[in-house]
This record gives structure tokens, C-alpha cells and sequence, in this order.
């Protein structure tokens, strides 16, 4: 019983220093996992939908949020002729006042994306690539930040 | 004194560019895009609360009385039969030291003759991205490829081959005899201009400046080897030569010529203070084929040699750290706002040029901020353990140690550029000029942007900033074990260098959580 008694305390002490690891390697464990879940946006992709403005080249709403796999519309309405880029995802759309453009696409690529505006004067069209042939002499800005789209992973 | 003249050169070189900066174009696709989302919260805690957890546990062991010797575990590639064929093999090597060379005439040409809008020519793109960042990740993650690839140092090989062909047994070069006082500080200077170009010269990707770059690089490498002699310049003068040999230390390879009388009588400056013949590459080529090694060890252990470490190495790994960490910090939204402060002052000095002039001050203080703080850290180690070496002395002895957490800064920082703006160079090489050719039916290739999740970019970036602290930690112990005898004494200078890393990955971490703020 004593001999008995002593070998269960003994056990016990032994026990308790193991469980102590064992719970804080569970702690850590969990703690590791809080911090995936707590980054993880959860939830099934949705449609979301942008009614957008630009007046005097800038947008109404600056900052386009959605997750990966979203399904977005973007719907653009203009004050001025000319073109909306969003890069990375690299659409070109033309705009003009008083006609409604829309984009419509699957968030595919996380990441953050600027959405430009290009003014009709400041480009040509060339097989595709658009660029500037003035070699730099041009001080105008032909490229005018409107906001970005911000993709966030699930 | 070397350094006062090197920056005051600097600043000239800064003001006489300044008149050819004016306002810079804008173009349609803007080159060097970046996507990347900054780290969330929750990914820089729990790097944070990593680094310091690892960073005591690599410390208990060390108390514990792990063995730090200074021999590592080696294997030699060249001890399988196939493997010994394939990496001594003439053929292979000629053909990639002819691709490099091949290489260096398109981007020189491209650059010149091409389509001056940086997205459709193809230097800008294969000079900073899959260059210099492309071949930073490889020789840090892989090998010293740069000593086999250096295009300035093969032509030389060529034309100093001809040259023999009509005067045998003549050198090249004048073989003048090389300053002793001059040291590295050459490639301080061409590394210090170039990181300044990188980081803060709007022009840096007009593919005619990339042109009047390269080929003034060209210039003085060759004018360098031609005065002085090929190995010569390589070791004190061809700046990428210096820092990717650092990087290189890192890599988990190695070419060791076993009899070191080879290393001494070859005369390329590269055996320490134990004689050993590591990485001399040019006696490595020389050595008999039963005397040379290639071999794999583990990451980081040729940052922990013994060696010398003069002022000029110091600063030149203080700047490369430096300019790592700015590179970053000049796209934060904090460095956005000290830019809106300093814009009143600088604007009338520097009119449409304010902003670069803003970024070289920043680009030049970092590594006077570097130098100061890591002296008064190397100050607190020589008091903390009673060390009989100099403060400067110790800030030598330490300073590879602090490699590990840049370069994975570096990898964390541009892992995404390297892999999403890189693919633009698949179109590129179909059409290097611009002119709408389809060399290799690539030019149609989209740049796939959903190559990367952002949230495997995050875990990478701080996994990898983590390991990178760990090493770095690991390393100055064994680096303190190794020059301060006695074992508290070591210890304790540790402290002090701990404090040091941990600020210094608790910046890096702090950065890939910021915002990128570019302008458009």
C-alpha cells in the first residue's frame, strides 16, 4: 500500500512534468492553428458587384475589395473619354460619357491590382501593346491611378 | 577617409546625373509592377513570437555545450562517377559560359537598338529581375554560378587566348602591381553606385540607360583586369565578383582543392587563415582532377570561416545589407511620409527631381545607420564579454554572421516579383527588341499572375526570414565559441548580438507587412 502509494505519486510526478509538454505542445499547436484559421477568409466564393464612377479621373470608390474566387462586375460609368487598365489581370476597357461599360471576371489571382485610367490623347493603338513614342520628352501624365482591386486568399 | 572619398564621389556622380533625370515618361504597362499583398497581422505575430522562441532555443544549446567545431559535413559530387562527367564536362561549361557571354551582347544590343518602352525590350526586365534577383536566389540557394558565368571574365579569357595565340607565354594585362591600400573599396564604390541606380534612379529601366550602364561597367571591369590583372580586379574590383562570393558563402555547395599548396601558389587571394583552399575558383580549374571536390554542406557554414576581415569587407556587407533593407523600406507607407516631409525642402533645390534626391539621401544614410548601430552593438559585445579585441576588430569577426537574415530577407522581399514579373521574360526572348518578331513562338505568352497564392507567398516569406534568423544566430555563436576562448565569456557576448538579429528580422518581418505604396 505505502510501497504502492509512493510508486502512484512517483508515477504521478512523472505524469504531470509529460502532461505539462504534452499541453503546452497542444497549446502551441492550437495556438498555430488560430493563427491559419484567424488568416483564412473562410466562406464560398460570391458575386459582388461595383457600381463605379469616374469624375475628374478619379473613382468613387478607391479600394475594391474581394476573396480569391470571387465573381466580380464592374460597373463603369465615365465623365471622360478614354480607357480603365486593370493591371495584373490586364483588362482594357473603353469608357466614354454617357455609355455604361462593364467587366465581368472571376478573381482568379490573389494579390493587388491598380485600376488606371487612360486618357484617348496619351495612347495609340499598336498590335495589342500600347505605348509612348515621344521617348520620354512627354510631361503630361498619361496614366492616372483610379484605385486598386485587392484580392485576399481565402 | 576611403569612405569619405567614395561617397563624396558618389555625390558628384548624383548631381551630375541629376540634370538627366527631368520628369520620367510614364508608360502604359508599368514595368516592375508589383501584386504582392502585404503579410497579414497574424503571419508577422507569429513570425515574430518564432524568431524569439528559436532564437533562445538555439542559445540553450549552446549552454548546453554543443560541439562547434569549425569542420562541417561534407559530400563530394565528384565521387559519383556520372556526376564527376557531367559537372567537369568542357562542352557543357563552354556552352553556358558562351550563353552568358551571348547574353551580356543582346542586352547591350536591346538595349541600344530596341523598342525604348522598358515592358517591350528585353534588358530592363532581364537585368533586374532575372539577373540581379534571379541570380542572387540562385547562388544563395544553389552555388557560386556567377565564377562560371561572369561574362567580363570570359571575354577576358577569350581575347587574353587570342592575344597568346600571336605572342605565346605573354600576359594581357599590364600586371601592374595593385595598391595593398585600396583593398576592396573599388568594389564598394561600383556596388554603392549600382545600389543607388537600383534603388533610387528613376531611370534605372530606360533600356538606354541600362545601355550607358552596361557598357561603363564593361569599361572599367576591363580597363580593371587589363591594368591590374584578371584575378586581381575579380577579387577587389568586379563588384557582383565580391557580393555574390558573399552570397555564395551561403550556398550549400562548395569547390575545395584538397592539397593547398595549389591555393597558395596560384595567386587568387582566397585561402583564410587555416589554409584552406575553398572557392578559389581559379586554382579549382588549374588543380589536378584527383584533387578537386565539389561538394554539397549545409546552408550557411561558409559564412562561419575564419578569416580576416578588413574595414573594407566590413563596410562593403554593411552597405549590401543596408541597401537590402531599404529596398523595402522605400515602399513603405512611412517611407511615403517622410518623402511628403523632406518634399518642401527638396523640391526648390531639385525641382522634378526631388523624389530621387529624397530616396539617394535615404539610399546613402542606411548604411551609415547601419555602421553606426552595429558598431555600438559590436561596442557592448567587446564590454559585455571582456573580449581583448577592438570594437572594429570584433564588428569584422561578427558581421557574416548578420548575411543569413538579409539574403532571406531578399528572398522573402522578391520571391513574387522573381516569379510573376520574371515570366514576362518568356515573350521577351521572341521578341528582345520589340519589333513584333516571334523568335521562339513565346511572344503571345500571358504572364500568368495566379502562379502564387498570396498566402503561400506569406508563409514562405516568414518561414524563410525565421530560418534565416536561426542560422544567422547559430552562426555567430559558433563565430563567438571560435574567437572568444573561454566559454562564459562568448556566451555573454551573445546578448548583445541577440538583441541585434532580433531587431534586425523584427524589421525585416515588419516590412513584408506593409503596404507596397507605389507610385503609378
Amino acid at each position: 500500500m505505502n510501497i504502492n502509494g509512493k510508486f502512484v505519486m512517483e508515477l504521478g510526478l512523472v505524469r504531470s512534468s509529460r502532461i505539462h509538454k504534452v499541453v503546452l505542445a497542444r497549446l502551441m499547436t492550437c495556438a498555430a492553428f488560430l493563427v491559419l484559421i484567424a488568416a483564412c477568409g473562410g466562406g464560398e466564393p460570391e458575386e459582388l458587384t461595383f457600381d463605379l464612377e469616374i469624375s475628374d479621373r478619379q473613382f468613387n470608390i478607391v479600394l475594391l475589395k474581394a476573396f480569391h474566387g470571387d465573381t466580380l462586375t464592374l460597373i463603369i460609368n465615365s465623365d471622360e473619354l478614354g480607357e480603365v487598365h486593370i493591371h495584373g489581370y490586364d483588362y482594357q476597357e473603353d469608357v466614354s460619357p454617357g455609355e455604361q461599360t462593364v467587366i465581368i471576371f472571376e478573381a482568379h489571382a490573389t494579390g493587388k491590382f491598380n485600376i488606371t485610367f487612360h486618357s484617348v490623347s496619351t495612347y495609340t493603338k499598336n498590335d495589342g501593346h500600347e505605348h509612348n513614342h515621344d521617348d520620354g520628352n512627354d510631361s503630361e501624365e498619361s496614366e492616372v491611378l483610379l484605385g486598386s482591386l485587392e484580392v485576399r486568399p481565402r | 577617409m576611403q569612405l569619405v572619398q567614395v561617397l563624396r564621389n558618389l555625390l558628384i556622380l548624383i548631381f551630375a546625373a541629376g540634370g538627366a533625370l527631368a520628369a520620367q515618361p510614364a508608360y502604359a504597362h508599368g514595368f516592375g509592377d508589383r501584386y504582392d499583398l502585404p503579410v497579414p497581422l497574424e503571419y508577422y505575430l507569429a513570425g515574430a513570437v518564432a524568431t524569439v522562441a528559436l532564437s533562445f532555443a538555439v542559445i540553450g544549446m549552446f549552454v548546453r555545450g554543443a560541439a562547434s567545431s569549425s569542420s562541417y559535413w561534407r559530400f563530394n559530387l565528384l565521387s559519383n562517377p556520372l556526376l564527376a562527367i557531367v559537372l567537369q564536362a568542357r562542352l557543357v561549361t563552354t556552352l553556358i559560359r558562351s550563353g552568358s557571354v551571348l547574353l551580356l551582347f543582346l542586352v547591350i544590343a536591346t538595349s541600344i537598338w530596341g523598342e525604348q518602352d522598358p515592358s517591350l525590350n528585353f534588358s530592363p526586365t532581364f537585368v533586374w529581375v532575372i539577373w540581379w534577383v534571379g541570380m542572387g536566389f540562385l547562388v544563395a540557394l544553389l552555388g557560386n554560378i556567377w565564377a562560371l558565368v561572369n561574362p567580363w571574365s570570359i571575354i577576358f579569357d577569350w581575347v587574353e587566348g587570342l592575344y597568346r595565340h600571336f605572342k605565346p607565354i605573354q600576359q594581357l594585362d599590364l600586371g601592374l602591381e595593385y595598391p595593398g591600400w585600396l583593398g576592396m573599396w573599388p568594389a564598394v564604390g561600383l556596388f554603392l553606385g549600382f545600389a543607388w541606380l537600383e534603388n533610387s534612379f528613376p531611370l534605372s529601366s530606360e533600356p538606354r540607360m541600362i545601355a550607358v550602364m552596361v557598357i561603363t561597367y564593361s569599361t572599367v571591369t576591363w580597363g580593371g583586369m587589363f591594368f591590374y590583372g584578371k584575378r586581381t580586379w575579380l577579387r577587389f574590383g568586379e563588384a557582383f565578383s565580391v557580393i555574390f562570393e558573399f552570397f555564395g558563402r551561403f550556398a550549400p555547395t562548395e569547390f575545395r582543392v584538397t592539397n593547398v599548396d595549389y591555393c597558395l601558389d596560384c595567386n587568387s587571394y582566397c585561402t583564410d587563415d587555416q589554409e584552406i583552399c575553398v572557392n578559389c575558383y581559379e586554382c579549382w580549374s588549374i588543380a589536378r582532377e584527383s584533387q578537386r571536390e565539389i561538394n554539397l554542406r549545409p546552408y550557411a557554414v561558409g559564412l562561419g570561416r575564419r578569416e580576416n576581415i578588413t574595414p573594407d569587407v566590413l563596410v562593403f556587407v554593411i552597405i549590401m545589407l543596408a541597401t537590402v533593407t531599404f529596398d523595402g523600406f522605400k515602399s513603405t507607407p512611412i517611407w511615403g511620409q517622410i518623402q511628403n516631409w523632406l518634399f518642401g525642402a527638396a523640391s526648390p533645390l531639385f525641382g522634378p527631381n526631388a523624389l530621387a534626391a529624397i530616396d539617394s539621401v535615404g539610399l546613402l544614410f542606411s548604411p551609415i545607420i547601419f555602421m553606426v548601430v552595429y558598431l555600438s552593438f559590436a561596442w557592448m559585445m567587446v564590454n559585455t564579454s571582456g573580449s581583448a579585441l577592438s570594437t572594429t576588430d570584433l564588428a569584422g569577426v561578427f558581421v557574416y554572421s548578420l548575411i543569413p537574415i538579409a539574403l532571406a530577407y531578399n528572398i522573402a522581399h522578391f520571391f513574387t516579383l522573381l516569379v510573376i514579373v520574371g515570366q514576362l521574360i518568356i515573350p521577351l526572348a521572341s521578341d528582345p527588341f520589340g519589333y513584333g518578331w516571334d523568335i521562339l513562338g513565346t511572344a503571345d505568352y500571358k504572364v500568368n499572375i495566379a502562379l502564387v497564392n498570396a498566402k503561400f507567398a506569406w508563409i514562405l516569406a516568414v518561414g524563410v526570414i525565421v530560418i534565416g534568423h536561426i542560422l544567422a544566430v547559430y552562426l555567430a555563436h559558433v563565430i563567438a565559441m571560435r574567437s572568444i576562448r573561454d566559454p562564459k565569456s562568448a556566451l555573454r557576448s551573445q546578448y548583445p548580438m541577440l538583441a541585434l538579429m532580433v531587431t534586425y528580422t523584427a524589421i525585416s518581418l515588419w516590412i513584408i507587412a506593409q503596404p507596397i505604396v507605389e507610385p503609378v
